[in-house]
């Protein structure tokens, strides 16, 4: 079965970052924000075990292992905080939230 | 000096920030925009909803799925320790132990908080 | 000891092994007892900050690591390890306030602190990049809630929404920073990477480009400062305290372990870091100016305080790590003791918040007035504070670092001077008369007279006679 090479993967978990990126830059609905975001940190276990297999090493395995555990806990957190937000709002636009300013 | 083998990474960067900017920005230069009531549908083809979506869950559900993620994704740790079971023995089940312990406590508080009991 | 083949040291673990039964037990006293008083929780998380206290004072000047060199007890943990601890114990104190934390359940209050700190011990000792990672995101997860423990303000839901959103866009920069960082050195460890920092391949420049994004957003170091002034104001103040102080000691600890282990302190790739300190005194110091909430000026100042203590990191040889120490235990001294008055005269309420109820202060609380005024010199550096010393002490590492030292120093001359203006003000207000309506100051706590006395204490101390403290300082490491 031929291999397919580290670069393919970089290149893939790249891409998947900076959408994750600009998906965080141009939503404003904090749900899909945080999907934005799950996506980067998604991008980075990408990256990770693709080193990690190219180096033959367990570390990034490890590593790609423990943001997912830490992914569950962090968006079971910002999903209570969304779901106390829009539960005194009508909308959860994260524009309209804001009641400090300067 | 750079090791010229990643500088096409740094080429990809580029390349994606912008293709992914492009595909972001053009489409919404470029369309017209005319609503009709169908396209507005959260499905444009298909079965038109029987009852607006816009109505609220109870909180409860979004409590007993963010408990259930939190203590899923916390299971899986138990995976490492299962597939090196033998070679970890006593040492590893006495991690495996703590861990417990430590996420017991954390349901045993949830539990006692009422974090899953319906009403 | 040595298990399966990972040696274990339980002394160097001590403080966080401390801590972790203590917050567990926190939680547990709350689960069997019925309606624990908040004070035995809180008394409980006090004792755990002794206990830990008693634990990490053997580590004294030691040096050594544990779980096969992943986590160490050195020149960089001891200090920053005393300071999270500290700033455990006095927050734990302004929370004990009666509106502190109303309508929150106390015991998991003082669990995510405990837990928090905890993240921020492991940051400080953490030698591999998992180490760091764990530890930022035990600080923050906690953080994020309690932000948001001040319920029934909308401010502060709302900064707790504006915290998760940015600090998880945060941890995402740093998880793919430091994917990059580890394919370009093959491993996690930081002393791997300096190997790879010597030669720069574009990979780890990249890398260690997200991961610094990532810190200076935990930093608030600007232009990443841009939820910091919300966040601040909007949480609950004991938090506030606990944020402008813990998580900048626990973030410094990882950026000196960075900067010394990875680079030796000299590289071309730091210049967007020292950017980033110039950049963060003057937009902190010039944001401040126009600030009529006291929370929010000080949340401007702490974002000029984090670019200050980057110069400490731009000298040459140990001398600028003892010095980032000494200026940061007078930080912590002189911003908590701020925010215990703030928290003091409002009960814990945000009543104290806006300055305008700080006018003529000085005639209904004197001492109050007196304390305030010592910490908000100290922040702007008047001499025989402790703020004073420490920027003498920052600046001759600016001097002595090169062109770039010497723009920082520079920089942090200037914002000096723009900050003992902003906090001019405010003294200003508390003493001159007013008359008519005066605001309704509430009774004081001796549990908040604590933090305020050793603050005063400390700040005069640092200040009158600073070579006893640098010695300290210097050989705890």
């Amino acid at each position: 079965m031929p291999q397919v090479p580290l670069n393919l993967y970089l290149e893939l978990s790249a891409v998947l970052f900076i959408i994750g990126v600009i998906g965080f830059l141009l939503r404003r609905n904090p749900i899909t924000m945080l999907m934005a975001i799950e996506l980067m940190w998604n991008a980075g276990n990408l990256a990770f075990i693709a080193f990690a297999r190219n180096f033959i090493d367990m570390s990034g395995q490890v590593f790609a292992f423990l943001v997912i555990t830490v992914a569950a806990a962090e968006a079971a957190i910002a999903l209570a905080i969304v779901v106390m937000v829009f539960r005194r709002r009508e909308n959860a636009d994260v524009d309209d939230i804001s009641v400090m300013r300067g | 000096m750079p090791d010229p083998a990643w500088t096409y990474v740094l080429i990809f960067f580029v390349v994606a920030l912008v293709v992914a900017s492009l595909i972001a920005i053009v489409p919404g230069i470029f369309t017209k925009k005319r609503p009709t009531p169908e396209k507005l549908e959260p499905y444009e083809c298909g079965v038109p909803p029987t009852s607006a979506m816009l109505g609220r869950f109870p909180v409860r559900f979004y409590l007993v799925a963010m408990l259930f993620v939190v203590f899923d994704v916390e299971a899986a740790s138990f995976y490492p320790w299962a597939v090196r079971l033998r070679d970890l023995g006593g040492f590893g089940l006495l991690e495996m132990v703590a861990f417990i312990v430590v996420l017991g406590i954390g349901y045993a508080y949830v539990w006692k908080k009422g974090g899953f009991s319906w009403r | 000891m040595t298990i399966q083949g990972v040696n274990f040291d339980f002394g160097i673990l001590g403080p966080i092994s401390v801590l972790v039964i203590t917050g567990l037990v926190v939680l547990l006293v709350d689960l069997v007892g019925r309606a624990v008083p908040r004070v035995v929780l809180y008394g409980i998380g006090v004792a755990g900050c002794a206990g830990a206290f008693i634990a990490l004072a053997p580590l004294y000047g030691r040096s050594a690591t544990t779980v096969n060199g992943a986590f160490a007890t050195d020149r960089f943990s001891w200090g920053f390890s005393a300071v999270l601890i500290f700033t455990l114990a006095v927050t734990l104190l302004l929370s004990s306030l009666r509106n502190a934390d109303d309508g929150n359940s106390p015991a998991s209050y003082a669990a995510l602190l405990i837990f928090c700190t905890i993240g921020g011990l492991i940051m400080a000792g953490a030698t591999t990049l998992i180490g760091i990672f764990l530890g930022i995101e035990e600080l923050s997860l906690a953080l994020y809630v309690l932000a948001g423990t001040g319920y029934p303000r909308p401010a502060s839901e709302e900064a707790a929404l504006k915290y998760v959103l940015l600090g998880s866009l945060a941890s995402g920069f740093l998880i793919y920073g430091s994917a990059l960082l580890y394919g370009s050195a093959g491993s996690v460890s930081l002393s791997a990477l300096s190997a790879a920092a010597s030669s720069l391949p574009l990979l780890f420049v990249i890398g260690f480009g997200l991961l610094l994004v990532g810190l200076a957003f935990k930093l608030a170091l600007s232009p990443f400062h841009l939820w910091t002034p919300d966040v601040y104001e909007g949480s609950p103040i004991a938090i506030t305290a606990y944020m402008t102080v813990a998580v900048k000691a626990a973030t410094f600890a990882v950026l000196a372990r960075f900067v010394y282990t990875v680079f030796g302190h000299d590289s071309v790739a730091l210049v967007p870091l020292w950017l980033l300190a110039i950049f963060s005194m003057l937009v902190g110091s010039f944001g401040a100016l126009r600030q009529r909430n006291l929370k929010r000026l000080l949340a401007y100042s702490s974002i000029a305080q984090a670019g200050f203590m980057v110069v400490a990191l731009s000298g040459v040889g140990e001398y600028g790590l003892s010095s980032l120490l000494f200026y940061l235990v007078a930080y912590a001294l002189m911003n908590l003791g701020a925010f215990a008055v703030i928290a003091m005269l409002g009960d814990g309420d945000e009543a104290y918040a806006d300055i305008d109820a700080y006018r003529a202060l000085f005639y209904r609380r004197p001492w109050v007035a007196v304390a305030l005024t010592l910490f908000l010199f100290s922040l702007a550096g008047i001499p025989g504070t402790a703020g004073f010393y420490g920027k003498v002490l920052l600046l001759e590492q600016g001097f002595a670092g090169g062109p770039w030292g010497i723009a920082l120093a520079l920089a942090l001359i200037a914002g000096s001077i723009v900050s003992i203006y902003v906090y001019f003000q405010v003294v200003w207000a508390m003493f001159v008369p007013q008359e008519g309506e005066q605001p309704v100051t509430a009774g004081n706590s001796w549990l908040t007279w604590v933090p305020v006395a050793v603050g005063v204490a400390g700040v005069v101390a640092l200040g009158v006679i600073p070579q006893v403290f640098v010695s300290i300082v210097s050989s705890s490491m």
